[in-house]
């Protein structure tokens, strides 16, 4: 086993005979990122939740290294330097951006000082000082899912999962964000998994693809291998032919 | 802007707040004793509520249980500082360490303050793990048993009769410092890493979760500061009222207290801080009117006010906002500066998207 990656094996989460997510083997490698794709309701957020704590797999084991992370509640992931983002996009609405980030900040400096310096590097790297003293919950659409990936980025995570973090961006704001992200591994080697309906940004970003459909594993690959798997592209994109890189 | 100077300037609200209430210190004696006595329990209500604020207003969790911890702090305050041979015939069961104690005002607070914080972190332990509405819920029934503990608890606070004979301490100033330090306390509390992960998880406890706060144990810490807090106004309240039964302490109070906080506003200490003040203005005249319509008016009008408050302004009178000069100087200048005809780039954006 890879001493430097994020494991889980053999995940199921059962919602009373709904098989979400059943019998997943998925490895987020460090400085890597890794493309999960797949139809709606395939099971990738249900996935994201069991590796983050925000729901207990039903059976599976899950590992950071050789140390044993399965059941841990959230916070205690994010101790791990397990980070996520939500899909739906979450944010502390009535405090301000900066303070949103310091949160997580306070995760790694003990004081808020240090907290807030590092808040304010975080801030400034993603181009938000103009906004950074309002309120979260007055930003735009676009401006909302940079806080949150900002907020991400400050627990300084050896892994970041990320849920459609470009859902609902327009195509300048989308490029942007997927510049960011394309970053994250280079500063500290943090391994990245995200999630994203949009097959160039994946073909584009990730070093391997995981595709899931009807809550199991249909292939994993480079995005070539991917392309040319026959059975991807028959049961996923229903024989529409994927883009180029 | 230096952290320090930042840090400073931060502590604005609370000095302008204690400003206010100083004049109101200053003034209220010369307009009679009735009048002083009202400023007295008003003072005391705002470091009531800005205790409640501690807990209910930073996490977000409202309480139906914070008046238990008023009423351990006015018991313990009451029984270390009735003098000796009062208590003689007053409780003459007492055990022997309360029948011979009689100490200082200072004493009695750390006392009293002390019991109802360790009380709290023992009823923290099942409580600050329950989702918030069962929290809620857990915190009533925590003052339904100390309620009637101290009903029927004779031979230490003579049950449901009045408990007397305790030394009326509490003079205006008195008050005054109580409130003013629980909102320094609270407010250091506010801007400490402990209250922004307790506000953030007020937010959205997912995304809190997710940022690695660990909620139980903010919720926990504040609990433990609320409580201490409160039972510090336990003591301080016991020793204006000087004869005091466990009904002081029970649902009208925890009514009261809870309207002053949703009305000044739950999410800003300026809220927990103007809420009590506009309330003492309103119950005053309230109390008026009740010479032509007879008893009741008070509660009802009270009453009519919350729900009024929560209709139309669901986050209270200050919505969140805190009480500071600088952004009334800047909004000052900046009326200033656009009058003249130099618009700030804010002002240009906002044209331009017009
Ligand atoms: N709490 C729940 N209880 C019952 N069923 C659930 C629950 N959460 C998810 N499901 C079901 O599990 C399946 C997988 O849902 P999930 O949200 O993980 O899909 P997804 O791949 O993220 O889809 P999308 O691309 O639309 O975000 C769906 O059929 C969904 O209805
Ligand atoms: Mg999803």
């Amino acid at each position: 086993m890879n001493e430097d990656s994020f494991s889980a094996r053999g995940i199921c989460v059962h919602f009373d005979g709904v098989k979400a997510v059943d019998g997943v083997d998925l490895e987020i490698r460090r400085g890597e990122i890794l493309g999960l794709v797949g139809p709606n309701g395939a099971g990738k957020t249900t996935l994201v939740n069991a590796l983050t704590g925000f729901e207990k797999p039903t059976y599976g084991e899950c590992s950071i290294g050789d140390r044993d992370v399965l059941g841990k509640p959230p916070h205690a992931m994010a101790s791990v330097g397990v980070a996520r983002t939500f899909q739906a996009g979450r944010l502390f609405n009535h405090l301000t951006v900066l303070e949103n980030i310091e949160v997580a900040a306070l995760k790694r400096y003990r004081l808020r000082r240090h907290a807030e310096q590092w808040a304010i590097e975080v801030v400034e790297s993603l181009k938000l000082g103009a906004i950074r003293d309002r309120l979260a919950g007055e930003l735009s659409h676009g401006e909302a899912r940079t806080v949150e990936l900002g907020r991400a980025i400050a627990l300084k995570p050896e892994f970041l999962l990320l849920d459609e973090p470009a859902a609902g961006l327009n195509e300048s704001e989308s490029d942007r964000l997927v510049g960011v992200i394309a970053e994250i591994p280079r500063q500290g080697g943090c391994g990245v998994l995200i999630i994203e309906h949009d097959m160039k940004v994946i073909m584009r970003l990730c070093d391997r693809i995981h595709v899931l459909d009807h809550g199991k594993s249909l292939a994993e690959g480079t995005p070539e291998e991917i392309r040319g798997n026959a059975a991807v592209t028959e049961a996923y994109l229903g024989g529409t032919v994927m883009p180029d890189a | 802007m230096s952290y320090l100077r930042h840090r400073v300037l931060a502590l604005e609200t609370p000095i302008l707040l204690s400003l206010i209430l100083l004049l109101v210190t200053f003034v209220a004696p010369s307009a009679g004793l009735s009048i002083e006595n009202r400023a007295i329990v008003m003072l005391i209500n705002v470091a009531l509520v800005v205790g409640l604020y501690s807990f209910a207003g930073l996490s977000g969790v409202l309480t139906f249980g914070h008046m238990s911890f008023m009423g351990i702090g006015a018991y313990a305050g009451a029984l270390v500082t009735i003098p000796v041979v009062a208590k003689g015939s007053l409780l003459p069961d007492l055990p022997g360490f309360l029948a011979n104690a009689e100490v200082s005002l200072p004493i009695a607070i750390l006392i009293g303050g002390g019991l109802a914080a360790l009380f709290a972190a023992i009823i923290s332990l099942p409580i600050a793990r329950l989702p918030g509405l069962a929290l809620s819920l857990a915190m009533f029934a925590v003052l339904i048993i100390c309620y009637q503990v101290e009903a029927n608890w004779d031979s230490l606070t003579r049950g449901r009769q009045a408990l007397l004979g305790v030394p009326t301490n509490t003079t205006i100033w008195v008050a005054l410092a109580t409130a003013i330090g629980a909102m320094f306390v609270v407010f250091a509390y506010q801007q400490s890493r402990f209250g922004l992960r307790l506000r953030a998880a007020r937010e959205d406890e997912y995304s809190a979760a997710a940022t690695g706060v660990n909620i139980v144990r903010e919720r926990r810490i504040s609990l433990v500061i609320s409580g201490a807090l409160i039972g510090v106004v336990g003591v301080v309240y016991a020793q204006y009222l000087g004869v005091f039964t466990p009904n002081d302490f029970y649902l009208d109070l925890t009514f009261m207290t809870i309207a002053m906080l949703v009305i000044g506003g739950t999410r800003s200490l300026t809220g927990a801080v103007i809420g009590p003040m506009l309330v003492a203005v309103l119950t005053y005249t309230l109390q008026q009117g009740e010479t032509v319509t007879g008893p009741g008016l008070q509660q009802v009008g009270l009453a009519i006010v919350m729900v009024l408050v929560l209709v139309f302004r669901p986050s209270g009178l200050t919505n969140g906002k805190e009480l500071k000069l600088s952004t009334v100087v800047t909004r000052f200048r900046q009326g200033r500066a656009d009058r003249n005809g130099r618009s700030s780039e804010t002002d240009k954006a906002m044209t331009a998207v017009e």
